[in-house]
């Protein structure tokens, strides 16, 4: 009997299907059976964290018969508490940002529609994952971003630095592109939109340049 | 140019959609010139004054963001005289010109609560 599980924070592994593939094939009934169900709060977690699709960084190698909500246990809390792969801070601020959801109507005499959670979902994965990113390319957390309401459903991201700052709209409308504008307050700006299924961690080094 | 609550987080600071064209569909954003008004009358003229902040930027630099045309247009009577009232033309909706207008201001009297 014997299990591991490698923190892919700390690794770079890559996926292992194992525990789908063999271990549904041996127990298609048994879906409640407390390893798949350890797996798969391991692997929200890790979409809550990086954003990222599941089963896209957590390696998993399984040998029959091991104990794996143990050994998922432990990594679900060692992911929780390790602060290499989470931000206490941006974390904070994507929850207080959560009152955009329940702005009524009209909040800003605009006729401003209601903020849908598919937008706030959009824009707090992109701070969470592109703070990790930044986080694993320099070893260090930016400072958390205002995550505020704007018009016409569509949210604000504004990350500041002492010299430089960066306001970044995610549409209420999926299909049209965040846009984002920086500058420094003089010569240095960017502006563009963003493919938000790339790394998009350059803004933020730019941001800290 | 007076700020209402519902655009100013905890700590004071403005949203960014806070420089906006108001109401709904108009081509300028009210403030006032502070040549004919002193940042308290400004404040004073809002519905409710305790729930506004006053902020401020200076003439030129607004002028300097993407589109933006001031112009100095008074309010005469049967309307509530102002002469004070001028309007920032130019669309808000670009993140440049929000984020412009987030670096230019200054805040002159902040919301009572938010100190």
């Amino acid at each position: 009997m014997e299990a591991t599980v490698k923190n892919p924070f700390k690794s770079n592994y890559s996926i292992y299907e194992e525990i789908d593939t063999s271990f549904s094939k041996k127990f298609p009934h048994e879906l409640k059976d407390p390893r798949r169900l350890a797996l798969e709060e391991a692997h929200e977690l890790e979409q809550k964290v990086l954003g990222t699709e599941p089963h896209k960084r957590i390696k998993v190698v399984v040998f029959e018969n091991s104990s794996l909500k143990q050994v998922l246990d432990y990594y679900v809390s060692d992911l929780r508490e390790d602060d290499s792969t989470y931000s206490p801070q941006i974390e904070k601020a994507i929850e207080n940002s959560k009152f955009i959801l329940d702005l009524p109507e009209k909040w800003d005499d605009e006729g401003s529609l209601n903020y849908l959670e598919e937008t706030w979902r959009t824009a707090t994965q992109f701070v969470r994952k592109t703070a990790f990113q930044f986080k694993k390319e320099t070893g260090r957390w930016i400072d958390a971003p205002k995550i505020t309401p704007s018009h016409d459903g569509s949210i604000d991201v504004r990350w500041k630095s002492l010299e430089r700052s960066l306001l970044i709209n995610f549409p209420a409308d999926s299909i049209s592109p965040a846009n984002f504008f920086g500058s420094d307050k003089n010569i240095d700006t960017i502006k563009g939109t963003l493919n938000l299924s790339s790394q998009n961690h350059w803004l933020l080094k730019w941001l800290t340049r | 140019m007076r700020v209402h609550k519902s655009f100013l987080d905890s700590e004071g600071d403005l949203f960014p959609t806070a420089f906006r064209n108001q109401p709904k569909g108009s081509i300028g954003m009210s403030v006032d010139w502070s040549e004919y008004a002193e940042p308290i009358d400004t404040k004073n003229r809002a519905n409710k004054p305790d729930e506004n902040a006053v902020i401020k930027f200076t003439a030129g630099n607004a002028r300097n963001i993407p589109n933006q045309i001031v112009e100095h247009k008074p309010v005469s009577p049967p309307e509530i005289p102002n002469q004070a009232h001028s309007e920032v033309i130019g669309d808000k909706k670009d993140v440049e010109v929000r984020e412009r207008f987030m670096q230019i201001y200054e805040m002159e009297i902040p919301l009572i609560n938010s100190i």
